[in-house]
């Protein structure tokens, strides 16, 4: 990324050009995401209901294996940390070759975690749950009708996946500041750990689309569906851009093409990561926190 | 480097086709930009005609009422994002840099890039011709028209995909130009010595910057719509039925005076010139755009008076709306008090000007017929809109541009247009002009709708209908005079010389046309008319890069393959989708290929640097 100065010798305002085209972006893409939200809360409290059939739970995993999919997930939630913890060590001390397989295993994890949960367990649906989302048993005893909508939230998780990406913006920092001082291993490490967060975030929401897909809601069910896929999606989409990005800057600088020189580089890319952070905390907060407790 | 050059080598030729395809200096982009907006021009014209040939008597049968819907769709669509903007954006990319004092726009490769991403949005759009089914639903598209249910056929998938593309080019071209019109001026070339043409091109892309993502959220949310089946415009399951009249018109205003400001900024630059002196109040002339920009995202529903919205919305659109009248009048008035009391020379760019200010105050009162709410429910969907849009996208925008074509194609070219021709050209279309869209306010007052195949013989429209066709042909005839004019010049004008005109602004002090890297040495400006101070006779300046030296100390930034490559690929992304329509393995293998390709350019174009290390300069 060092090469990638345009005619830049100097300013009229003293400001980078490649700076300021970042900050125009950004005040590009607030519009971007408040098109977005608008219409989140235009369409608030508008969707239909649907009928959902009862089922008892039902788990895949612990039929075959003996271990509930729970318990399966907890193992690989510390295999996962243990991994996380090698991929740095590997990134630090700059073996490449440990490098790769220590990410194929992090990544093999975060799949094998989703599958467990998409294909081996079903939460049930009682008559229970359905009064408790607000809805209405159906006369037979089969069947309720419900809106899907905010009461699917879970705000715990959220609130934690939440934290996951507040704490790559802070390694982000963290790799910055490395790079400032010439410490490259330092900023190697702070910044794949950024992408790791960043790929823990985009984990953490693939986990509640197919929950939320489980208990039957499609972007098609529903307003709600369609405006809470779509901002969360795009949302999504510009995390996975930030990883892209990141992980790119953490190779080129293995292969000496990140160094001092290019702290702006970093910054810049530090510029949209936080950007994508602080629209997050908007976002979780209108859909999240104002949705399920029913605000305004 | 030479490591990762990879399998294609750095373009380095300097004339051809390839040079031409991965060029990144700004006056080449300007003019691919100016030629395909010329040909788009002409395929939008000839739509017109057909649809003024189809309305001269009653009850005609030339065209369908499928293909009558399908040419006002394409014809209003390809003027406003295919002729108008990408016209403004040729002198944008030829000027800018010329009258900053710059050698190219901050970002060469983006620059190209964006020029590409333009280029392959018009072929993805005008690619629904061959389906047979070109979108037929309005330029404005309205949602739930534009839904699957109503509107089937792919022509809306073509229109909105092209859209996309479309807007991903402008934006491109908007952030180049904000860095590059803030950052890249010459010393001593002030915010208020800017010429004002500069001025109006960054005001219009700070209104790109913050319009276009509404309109890319309108689209997205239809594509979804489209292709995932969501609800948002399904009123059936809840949606709002206004959900994408708003969108639309918070993106729709402000791309209004992103149409109109270029021709402002030109007509401000070219009355000075032609009177001989410096712009009335220029102070007032920039702020008023400054004004008028930010007023132009607090009125868009003054679109949508009779959808509804209640007293109290209606009341205070139309009041934004009256108030942006206050600036507009404030620039007509200081173009006025620029040609009062000026030694003014009766030249084709100021002729096509003076066309400018009187049409476009007219569209202007117009428009403030339209802010009054009962006047405009009378109004609406009748051919009196349609007249009113004319006055200010023809009568203002294209008299604008026009003017700024003749009055810069001296300096493009080297070669002056011919006056004679050049009289005529502005006679014919200004005639043909009022002949065709005068006599639609009367029309519009009878109570004639908009977008009508064909009317009944017992409205008695019969013959002003005929006199309208009949003007239109003039304007047809006004673009031929224009066509031989440009030829006839090209090939054997007079020598146009650094600065004809006698002009102030320091793009005429260089030769014409300006060598690649316009100008030897950064010029220092000390005031508004740098050329008209003492010390400068006229054309002066001439130690400012000339063909006598030849730029070896100059260093430019070298051709580049990606920018080409990166909107090929982003353009076939959007032909996925459409091919996803009709075969989804299909689709998505060339989604998933382009995607890749588009990375790898992504890639390339990012670890490339500005000049290869190696080789000679590429120009001579």
């Amino acid at each position: 990324m060092a090469h990638v100065q345009s005619i830049e010798e100097q300013t009229s305002t003293g400001l980078n050009n490649r700076k300021l085209l970042m900050w125009a972006f950004l005040g590009s893409d607030c519009m971007f995401f408040g098109a977005l939200i608008s219409t989140f809360l235009v369409y608030r409290g508008r969707s239909g209901s649907s009928i959902l059939e009862f089922h008892e739970s039902h788990d895949a995993i612990k039929d075959a294996i003996g271990i509930s999919a729970g318990g399966v997930s907890l193992i690989l939630i510390l295999l996962g940390i243990v991994a996380f913890a090698f991929t740095l060590m590997a990134v630090r001390r700059g073996i490449v070759k440990r490098i790769i397989p220590a990410v194929l295993v992090l990544f093999a994890i975060v799949v094998i975690f989703q599958s467990i949960w998409i294909a081996g367990h079903q939460p049930e649906f009682t008559a229970h749950e359905c009064t408790e989302m607000g809805g209405l048993v159906l006369p037979g005893g089969e069947s309720c009708e419900v809106t899907l909508a905010e009461n699917l939230l879970d705000i715990p998780l959220t609130s934690l996946s939440t934290f996951v990406l507040l704490m790559s913006s802070l390694s982000m920092v963290m790799a910055l500041s490395a790079l400032e001082r010439n410490n490259l291993p330092s900023f190697r490490t702070w910044l794949t750990a950024t992408c790791i967060l960043g790929v823990v975030f985009l984990g953490f929401q693939v986990f509640e689309f197919n929950a939320f897909l489980q208990e039957g809601l499609t972007p098609r069910e529903n307003l709600f569906g369609s405006t809470f896929y779509v901002l969360t999606g795009l949302h999504g989409a510009h995390v996975t851009l930030g990883v892209l990005w990141l992980s790119s800057l953490v190779v080129a600088s293995f292969k000496g093409k990140v160094t001092q020189k290019s702290v702006l580089d970093v910054e810049i890319a530090g510029l949209y990561w936080h950007f994508v952070d602080i629209v997050w905390i908007v976002i979780f907060s209108v859909i999240y926190l104002i949705g399920a407790y029913g605000i305004g | 480097m030479a490591a990762y050059a990879g399998f294609l080598k750095r373009p380095v030729s300097p004339t051809g086709v390839w040079s031409w395809l991965t060029t990144v200096d700004h006056k080449r982009i300007g003019l691919l930009y100016g030629v395909t907006a010329l040909i788009m021009f002409f395929i939008a014209g000839i739509e017109a005609v057909i649809m003024r040939l189809q309305l001269s008597s009653s009850e005609q049968t030339l065209v369908s009422p499928e293909i009558y819907n399908q040419l006002f769709t394409m014809h209003g669509t390809t003027m406003v994002f295919m002729v108008i903007m990408p016209m403004g954006a040729a002198f944008f990319n030829y000027l800018i840099p010329l009258m900053i004092g710059a050698r190219d726009v901050a970002f060469p490769r983006l620059n190209a890039f964006s020029f590409w991403m333009f280029l392959f949005g018009t072929l993805l759009m005008h690619a629904s011709f061959l389906t047979m089914s070109a979108p037929a639903m309005g330029w404005f598209a309205y949602a739930p028209l534009t839904s699957l249910e109503f509107s089937p056929a792919s022509g809306v998938d073509y229109w909105v995909l092209g859209l996309q593309v479309l807007g991903i080019a402008s934006m491109a071209a908007a952030f180049n130009f904000v860095v590059t019109i803030i950052n890249l001026r010459a010393p001593g070339l002030t915010l208020m010595r800017m010429p004002v043409f500069v001025w109006m091109t960054l005001i219009i892309s700070f209104l790109l910057i913050f319009a276009f993502p509404v309109i890319t959220i309108a689209l997205t949310l239809l594509q979804f719509d489209r292709w995932v089946g969501t609800h948002f415009y399904n009123a059936a399951a809840g949606a709002d039925p206004l959900l994408w009249q708003h969108l639309f018109w918070v993106f729709g205003h402000p791309e209004v005076y992103i149409l109109i400001l270029p021709a402002m900024g030109i007509v401000s630059d070219i009355l000075p010139t032609f009177t001989r002196k410096p712009l009335f109040g220029y102070p007032a002339v920039v702020f008023a755009g400054v004004s008028i920009a930010f007023m132009g995202f607090g009125v868009w529903s003054h679109h949508m008076f009779t959808t509804g919205m209640g007293a109290w919305a209606n009341g205070v659109f139309s009041f934004a709306t009256m108030l942006i009248a206050i600036p507009t009048g404030i620039k007509v008035f200081n173009w006025l008090g620029t040609l009062w009391g000026g030694a003014i020379q009766f030249k084709t760019p100021l002729l096509f000007s003076i066309g400018f200010i009187s049409m476009f105050t007219l569209g202007g009162l117009s428009g403030v017929m339209h802010a009054v709410v009962p006047v405009d429910t009378q109004q609406q969907d009748t051919y009196f809109i349609v007249a009113h849009f004319h006055y200010v996208l023809f009568g203002g925008s294209l008299f604008g541009l026009m003017a700024g074509i003749y009055y810069w194609f001296p300096k493009m070219s080297g070669r002056m247009l011919n006056e004679g021709i050049g009289k005529l050209n502005f006679w014919l279309m200004f005639i043909g002009f009022n002949m065709t869209f005068f006599p639609m306010h009367i029309v519009g007052a009878l109570g004639m709708p908009r977008r009508i195949y064909t009317y009944g013989a017992d409205q008695g429209w019969d013959s002003i209908n005929m006199f309208m066709t009949i003007g239109s042909l003039v304007i047809v005839a006004s673009f031929l005079a224009f066509m031989v004019n440009v030829i006839r010049s090209l090939q054997s004008g007079e020598r146009a010389g650094d600065n004809p005109w006698g002009a102030a602004t320091i793009e005429w002090s260089i030769s014409s046309p300006p060598p690649h890297y316009n100008f030897l040495e950064i010029p220092t400006v000390t005031s508004r008319y740098p050329l008209w101070e003492e010390g400068h006779s006229k054309g002066a300046a001439q130690i400012h890069g000339h063909d006598d030296d030849d730029g070896h100390a100059v260093h430019m930034p070298d051709p580049s393959y990606w920018p080409l490559v990166l909107s090929a690929g982003i353009a076939m992304l959007a032909g996925g989708l459409l091919i996803w329509k009709w075969h989804q393995i299909l689709g998505f293998t060339v989604i998933s290929t382009f995607g890749l390709l588009a990375l790898y350019a992504t890639y390339r174009w990012a670890f490339e640097p500005v000049n290869e290390p190696n080789h000679e300069e590429p120009h001579q």
